[in-house]
């Protein structure tokens, strides 16, 4: 929020004659300092007597039974509302940590079957280059039996 | 009987702020600061004595010239009273603008930020020995009716004038204004205590001292004296009547 004081934003007419209303509104009489209450009146001997008991700080606000029931209310609202927060927090680590659990088992599993399926292309992949090996004794006997053919026959004729 | 300057027994200085715990921490310092410090119109030959109304009220205080500096978690106060041989009143005024306003201003609000200030005042006070001062004001009040009054014992009378500030007028979110109390209490059969409270009353309140100017306020109350008070309270307590 912005500090009026410093900003230079003027009042219109309007406006003054509504602050000018707010002054004829009576208020306390609150003198600077009431001469009744003159301290110098009191003994100036830095004694004991003099050193009286605090007081001030409680007289902002007096002990009444509302007051403690207002105070049980909220530290019973408190406690409850830290229950509930934790049951709610403890159920959702549960709950991750279940998922957690079954992803990391899920994962396993498929890092199984992955591994299958390698040894399986590895096999395929051996049988191909053994059968490509064949193929080519296959076709260098091929070979050799065309060759003999011809020699028979050459020696038929 | 009328009244002047020539009357004016103390002088009185007085903000409020919205209460701060933390000025009881810092009392201690603040007390050092106008007893020692080089920049304090104030020494320990001023205030030779310490006061202590529990941990939240302490003043510095001089009975034999009757002066005292009382800071609490809401209040710093400062009287000074007149020197009895006082022939020049208005170098007294210079001093306690110049030198003890400042110093307050300066070296005790704005260096422990003392924040929220929600009132400033200048009290003066003045002491006049005269006869039935009450029965003179009373009379004055009654006159018209079936019974006058013309003699009071336990007299007292306090009223306010509320008036306009330039910030007021002029900024849009400020409504501070001036509250001009005026004070006839007496304080025993022949002695009366006159006091004008000049008060400067920060709506909202002021967050720092420094966005306003102590100086005018000072000038202004000083101003006033003559040209308000003194016009308004010497018409209502001369023409003496006997008393019955």
């Amino acid at each position: 929020m912005k500090n009026p004081r410093k900003t230079h934003v003027g009042k219109s007419p309007a406006q003054k004659n509504i602050y000018r209303q707010k002054l004829k509104r009576p208020m306390v009489i609150e003198a600077t300092y009431e001469l009744e209450e003159d301290i110098t009146t009191d003994s100036p001997q830095i004694n004991d007597e003099n050193v009286k008991s605090t007081t001030n700080v409680f007289t902002e606000r007096h002990y009444s039974p509302e007051n403690k029931k207002e105070t049980d209310y909220k530290k019973i609202l408190g406690a409850i509302l830290q229950t509930v927060l934790g049951i709610v927090v403890a159920i959702a680590i549960t709950v991750l940590s279940y998922m957690a659990m079954n992803l990391n088992r899920e994962v396993g599993e498929l890092s199984q079957k992955l591994e299958a399926e390698k040894d399986k292309i590895t096999r395929n992949e051996k049988n191909i280059q053994e059968l490509k090996a064949q193929k080519n004794k296959l076709n260098e006997m091929d070979k050799n039996i065309a060759l003999i053919t011809e020699r028979i026959n050459f020696l038929k004729k | 009987m009328s009244i002047s300057k020539k009357e004016i027994k103390s002088i009185i200085v007085g903000f409020r702020f919205e209460k701060a715990f933390r000025i009881s921490d810092v009392m201690g310092e603040m007390f050092d600061k106008i007893l020692h410090d080089s920049s304090s119109p104030f020494s320990t030959e001023f205030f030779p004595r310490f006061e202590e109304r529990g941990s939240l009220d302490k003043s510095l205080i001089n009975t034999d010239f009757d002066h005292f500096f009382r800071i609490t978690t809401s209040d710093i106060i400062f009287k000074y009273s007149i020197p009895e041989d006082c022939d020049d009143i208005e170098k007294e005024f210079k001093w306690f603008k110049d030198d003890a306003c400042a110093f307050i201003n300066d070296q005790i609000i704005k260096s422990y930020k003392i924040r929220n200030l929600m009132r400033a005042g200048i009290m003066f006070g003045h002491e006049i020995e005269a006869e039935n001062v009450g029965g003179i004001v009373l009379e004055r009040m009654t006159r018209d009716t079936d019974e006058p009054i013309n003699d009071a014992d336990q007299f007292a009378l306090r009223f306010g004038k509320k008036d306009s500030t330039i910030e007021g007028m002029t900024k849009l979110g400020v409504d501070d204004f001036m509250n001009k109390i005026s004070i006839i209490q007496q304080s025993d059969s022949n002695h009366y205590e006159i006091s004008y409270d000049f008060q400067y009353h920060f709506n909202p309140h002021c967050h720092n001292i420094s966005d306003w100017n102590y100086e005018p306020f000072v000038s202004k109350s000083m101003a006033s004296l003559e040209n308000y008070f003194y016009k308004t309270i010497s018409p209502l307590i001369e023409s003496p009547v006997e008393a019955k």
